[in-house]
């Protein structure tokens, strides 16, 4: 699995998921981690948003260096309608830019999205401004730089979220910028929006051809409807009105010379273990996790008890150092103490279930709990069935 | 806004897209308004430069050929040929192009009718090809800017209506532009159907338009006039400084049918009266040469010779009339052409330095005089020095003559350009600045010596007047002029507008008044006011120094040149009294441009310190990087090759990939690691993410020998034959 797309300072990248984390123990080396800042978090920082950053475009610079001409022309030829010229095109990039920064002024942004999502695929997420003054135009802050959509009015919208690497999403952080009205001046606030709760993000699963074992059925009367479970047999007896003729057993009805059937004490379910050694960070351990996804995802669709081990870390929020200028590098995020990390073995059974653990996987030694069923570890160098 | 109830979208529409794999967003169209103002803008733009520098015709050539090109760029496929290049420097390439060959066809001889103006019509042509994007367009009201401030400089009678329309239709046709490049854009979409809201602002357009032109036009007219007196093409002396040539709505002789031009204008000296108009001769109707004198005539005799002449009446000498090419040419006793005999009545003609026509006529005692509407006459004698002059009915010098045929004063004219005024003040004449004493220094010139006194030129009279010729600090020319028994007085010529601007001083460095000039000599404007500012006379910083070479004849001052003499040495002393004048109206334009300089590089140098404030001290790029080193340096140390102090990351991993990580992509990976860190720029996140991939590579095909060691200690060991 190659890495998906990975831009720097989405916020999910950091801290949890299986592209980035610091292990617990062993020495692994090091991820890609954003360079440790301490500094507090500033009043706009806190409030989650920046002041309203000014640039002029490109036709403004053009404009005022003809008004810097005709300025100079005027000194030299004393013509007054060079000097109207050149404080005519001044003022006009003044009011641009003085009525672009005055529609950012009361601007909030909101966001929803899905609770769970794969790394590597779009999600469609709604977004709706409120206090918008003119058409606001939005972005992710990524690089490189998506396109840019407008907002026009507070009715929410569908667009398409970029992909996500595996994390958990606790906020993102988005580039809002309005253009004067002519075009010369465009103020832009970046916004950092957190989702109505943390979103997981799980790994795409990736197929691993894996030779299956024999499946062996643990447990009493745990489930009925398990296709691949083995009967646990008790006795035979004679047969009586209304036992079922597939329950005939025929070898000890040639022994005692009557009908006789079997009895069972139920059908018996197949417990799979999957323990997950990420690796070191990196695009192994997105493999990894994408072949542990995938292999819990068929054992559950065969109707198996799967029990998914992991070295779990806390979802923590990543701090913001600084988050910057909307025209600027992407916001930097601050790796915040240590996350203490600890051997979650937890039954899964859905596919939600495997995504969330994945999600908040950690890298560190493995470590495979006692198990009655069959136990499957899936790490850098494949799959193995210890 | 009004909604409608209902997702308007199916299922299967994609909201639009953030993501890498999103559509491309396409080139923003330009709708028909837009191209239509920028279109105007940039016919503006030539018409304007087409009317300064008087050619006319190619204005309508030129629109022509834009319009062709947009039609053709539009109504055809022809806009293909820019759809890579901008029309711009495609226009920029078809004109070199077209003015290649035709140089190359005339250079040929083939006969080929070359005419250069088609080189920026083609251009026009090619530019109006590429006239249907947004972005293509938004740069063309800042090119046609740059042809309109140059036009407008001329300061002609339409420069105002003409900046005030360019400025217009430009900020018009970027509000228009910009409406459009905001329409082409992605929106997110609707969950409800709503009516589109009209996103054009025309109260925007409104207050930038009007707000601008408002400050535009205020700062013209409070900081372009000086004493805010107006537009400058409205500038004139005060009429207590101008001579009185009368009011032509009162002057009996005004005759508007004879004015080509239409329009009323200020009757000129010597002007032929309506009651002497016609076929007459000798200012009779019917009458002959040679008859009966009256007064306004001119008496002619003839000579034995049959020829006419008349004499002077106070030399005596004779001047000659031939008929020559149907005109009455006078002649003086060498042959020289001294002027003309108009046999309609209308007196002398003579021209003046300038090519000026001036009509002269002689009265009962033949004096020649020129006449004013109002009456007043105008004598023209000898002076002093033998130099014709021009007296007044007091017998007051009112004028001299002017540059080409004079000494060393200068000459005013009204502001019609023809009629000599007196000095303003009449307490003497203007000299001309020191261009005009190109030679003869030092030594005499006629009764004028010329000498040199601490890097001065001073020339002195033998009346007993001296001129002193020196530069102020700043280089202008200065004459400080003592006259026995009258007030000293200073001059100095500040030629750094487009007008020449004539300070008076007394000899104290008090402001006396002000005159200004066109290029043409005439003067328009005076400025009696501010005798409260003073010009430091005291020891100056600088030296004075005299243009020994200068060429003279530059602006309505030049054109003196006093004969005989050596040219000077150029080493000039530096005692000069000069300082700078306070509040001089010739520097304020600098002293403004100068604070608006200063001003804009606090400004560039405040943003820059904000740049590097908010820039980003550590970007992803250098945490990124500065992760793969200490990978590699941890896995370099594990075998046994750690980084040694001061070793540069390119030295180390070239020296880990000829040593115990063989892997020659690692030098590779030290060079663009060493860039991210240090380098001004710093290579992308990908490239980064690729040498991580490499750094992970070379680790995983070169695992860490210590967990080697551990897994052979693992094994059981062998058996010995000892142990056997």
């Amino acid at each position: 699995m190659t890495a998906p797309a990975h831009p720097p300072g989405w916020v999910p990248a950091v801290g949890t998921g299986p592209g980035a984390g610091a292990p617990a123990a062993g020495p692994a080396t090091p991820a890609f981690r954003p360079t440790a800042v301490t500094l507090p978090p500033t009043a706009q920082e806190l409030a989650g948003s920046t002041r309203v950053h000014l640039r002029p475009t490109g036709i403004a610079w053009a404009l005022l260096a003809l008004a810097g001409l005709s300025a100079l022309l005027w000194l030299g030829t004393d013509a007054a309608p060079q000097l109207a010229i050149a404080v005519a095109l001044l003022a006009a990039v003044v009011i641009d830019a003085l009525t672009a920064r005055a529609s950012l002024g009361r601007l909030e942004l909101r966001l929803h999205g899905p609770s769970d999502v794969t790394a590597g695929e779009p999600t469609e997420w709604l977004v709706r401004l409120e206090g918008a003054r003119r058409p606001v135009r939005l972005r992710p802050a990524l690089l490189p730089r998506p396109q840019q959509l407008l907002l026009q009015d507070a009715l929410p919208g569908r667009v398409t979220m970029p992909p996500f690497v595996v994390g958990v999403v606790h906020h993102l952080v988005f580039d809002a910028s309005v253009v004067g009205p002519v075009g010369l001046v465009e103020a832009g606030r970046r916004f950092r929006v957190s989702p109505t709760g943390p979103v997981f993000v799980g790994p795409r699963p990736v197929p691993a051809e894996v030779e299956w074992p024999t499946p062996r059925a643990v447990g009493f009367g745990l489930s009925e409807v398990a296709p691949l479970g083995d009967e646990l047999f008790r006795s035979v007896r004679p047969y009586l009105r209304g036992d079922e003729r597939r329950r005939i057993h025929w070898k000890a009805t040639a022994h005692h010379g009557e009908l006789m059937v079997r009895e069972s004490d139920g059908t018996g379910v197949v417990a799979l273990q999957v323990v997950v050694d990420l690796g070191a960070p990196g695009p192994g351990a997105d493999r990894v996790a994408g072949q542990a996804a995938s292999l819990a995802a068929e054992a559950l669709r065969k109707g198996w008890r799967v029990q998914l081990v992991t070295l779990h870390a806390r979802p923590v929020a990543p701090g913001i150092a600084t988050l910057g200028s909307p025209f600027g590098a992407p916001p930097r995020f601050t790796l915040g103490p240590p996350v203490p990390m600890e051997h979650r073995a937890r039954r899964v059974a859905t596919t939600q279930d495997v995504s969330h653990q994945l999600a908040t996987a950690g890298f560190g030694p493995r470590m495979i709990p006692r198990w009655p069923g069959i136990t499957c570890v899936v790490a850098p160098g494949g799959v193995e069935w210890p | 806004m009004a909604l409608t109830v209902g997702p308007p979208h199916g299922a299967s529409d994609r909201a639009p897209s953030w993501g890498p794999d999103g559509p491309a967003l396409d080139p923003a169209p330009a709708t028909v308004p837009a191209q239509a103002a920028v279109f105007a803008c940039c016919a503006l733009a030539i018409v304007l430069l087409c009317v300064a520098v008087e050619q006319t015709p190619y204005a309508l050539l030129g629109v022509a050929a834009l319009a062709i090109g947009v039609a053709l760029g539009i109504g055809t496929a022809a806009a293909k040929l820019v759809a890579s290049v901008p029309g711009a420097v495609a226009a920029l390439l078809a004109m070199v192009l077209t003015a290649f060959l035709m140089g190359f066809a005339a250079a040929g001889g083939a006969g080929f009718l070359v005419v250069p103006g088609a080189v920026p019509l083609v251009g026009l042509v090619t530019l109006g090809l590429d006239w249907s994007r947004v972005g293509r367009l938004r740069g063309l009201p800042f090119v046609s800017g740059f042809f309109v401030v140059a036009s407008v400089s001329l300061e002609r009678g339409w420069a105002y209506p003409a900046a005030v329309v360019w400025l217009a239709t430009a900020i018009l046709a970027l509000w228009l532009l910009q409406n459009d490049e905001r329409r082409a854009l992605r929106r997110p979409m609707p969950l409800l159907a709503a009516t589109e809201a009209p996103d054009a602002r025309s109260l925007d357009l409104v207050r930038t338009l009007g707000l601008a032109l408002l400050m535009g036009l205020a700062a013209a007219f409070v900081l372009g006039s000086p004493s805010c007196s107006g537009a400058p093409d409205a500038m004139e002396p005060p009429d207590r400084f101008r001579p009185d040539i009368g009011d032509p709505s009162f002057d009996p002789s005004y005759d508007p049918s004879l004015d080509p031009s239409g329009t009323e204008r200020r009757a000129q000296p010597g002007e032929v009266p309506p009651e002497y108009r016609g076929d007459e001769r000798g200012g009779q109707p019917g009458g002959e040469p040679g008859s009966e004198p009256s007064a306004g005539e001119v008496r002619t005799e003839v000579d034995e010779d049959g020829n006419r002449y008349f004499e002077d009446p106070d030399t005596g000498e004779r001047f000659r009339i031939n008929e020559e090419d149907g005109r009455s040419v006078i002649r003086d006793q060498d042959g020289e052409v001294v002027g003309e005999l108009d046999e309609r009545g209308g007196g002398v003609v003579a021209h003046d330095g300038a090519g000026t026509e001036q009509r002269y006529r002689a009265d009962d005692d033949g004096r020649l005089y020129t006449e004013g509407p109002g009456g007043e006459r105008y004598y023209l004698e000898e002076g002093p020095d033998g130099r014709p002059v021009l007296r007044d009915e007091d017998g007051e010098v009112v004028a001299s003559p002017g540059p080409g045929d004079a000494d060393d004063h200068l000459v005013i004219r009204d502001p019609d350009g023809d009629v000599l005024v007196p000095d303003p003040n009449g307490d003497g004449e203007i000299p001309i600045p020191n261009g005009g004493i190109r030679e003869g220094l030092p030594g005499w010139t006629g009764n004028t010596e010329y000498s040199r006194e601490d890097g001065a030129v001073v020339a002195t009279d033998p009346d007993g007047e001296t001129r002193t010729y020196d530069r102020d600090w700043v280089g202008r020319d200065r004459v400080r002029v003592e006259r026995p028994g009258e007030d000293t007085r200073v001059f100095v010529y500040d030629e750094t507008g487009p007008y020449l601007t004539v300070i008076e001083y007394d000899g104290d460095g008090r402001f006396v008044r002000r005159y200004r000039y066109d290029p043409e000599g005439v003067i328009i404007g005076t400025d009696p006011q501010g005798e409260d500012r003073t010009y430091d006379l005291g020891d100056g910083p600088t030296g004075a120094e005299v243009d020994p070479a200068g060429d003279g004849g530059s602006g309505p001052g030049g054109g003196a040149v006093p004969d005989g003499g050596a040219v000077p040495d150029q080493d000039q002393s530096a005692d000069e009294p000069a300082g700078p004048e306070d509040d001089d109206r010739s520097l304020t334009p600098w002293l403004v441009g100068g604070a608006v300089v200063l001003a804009l590089a606090g400004l560039a140098a405040w943003l820059l310190h904000r740049r590097g404030r908010d820039a980003d001290p550590a970007p992803l790029e250098r945490s990124m990087a500065e992760a793969i080193v200490a990978r590699i340096e941890a896995h370099g140390t594990a075998h046994g090759r750690p980084r040694r102090t001061a070793e540069t990351v390119t030295a180390y991993t070239r020296s880990l990939g000829h040593g115990p990580l063989p892997d020659p992509r690692l030098a590779g990976v030290g060079r663009l690691l060493s860039r991210a860190l240090f380098g001004a720029s710093p290579p992308s996140s990908d490239d980064l993410l690729r040498a991580d991939a490499v750094v992970t590579e070379v680790i995983e095909a070169h695992p860490d020998p210590a967990s080697v060691d551990r897994r052979h200690r693992d094994r059981p060991p062998a058996a010995t034959p000892s142990a056997r």
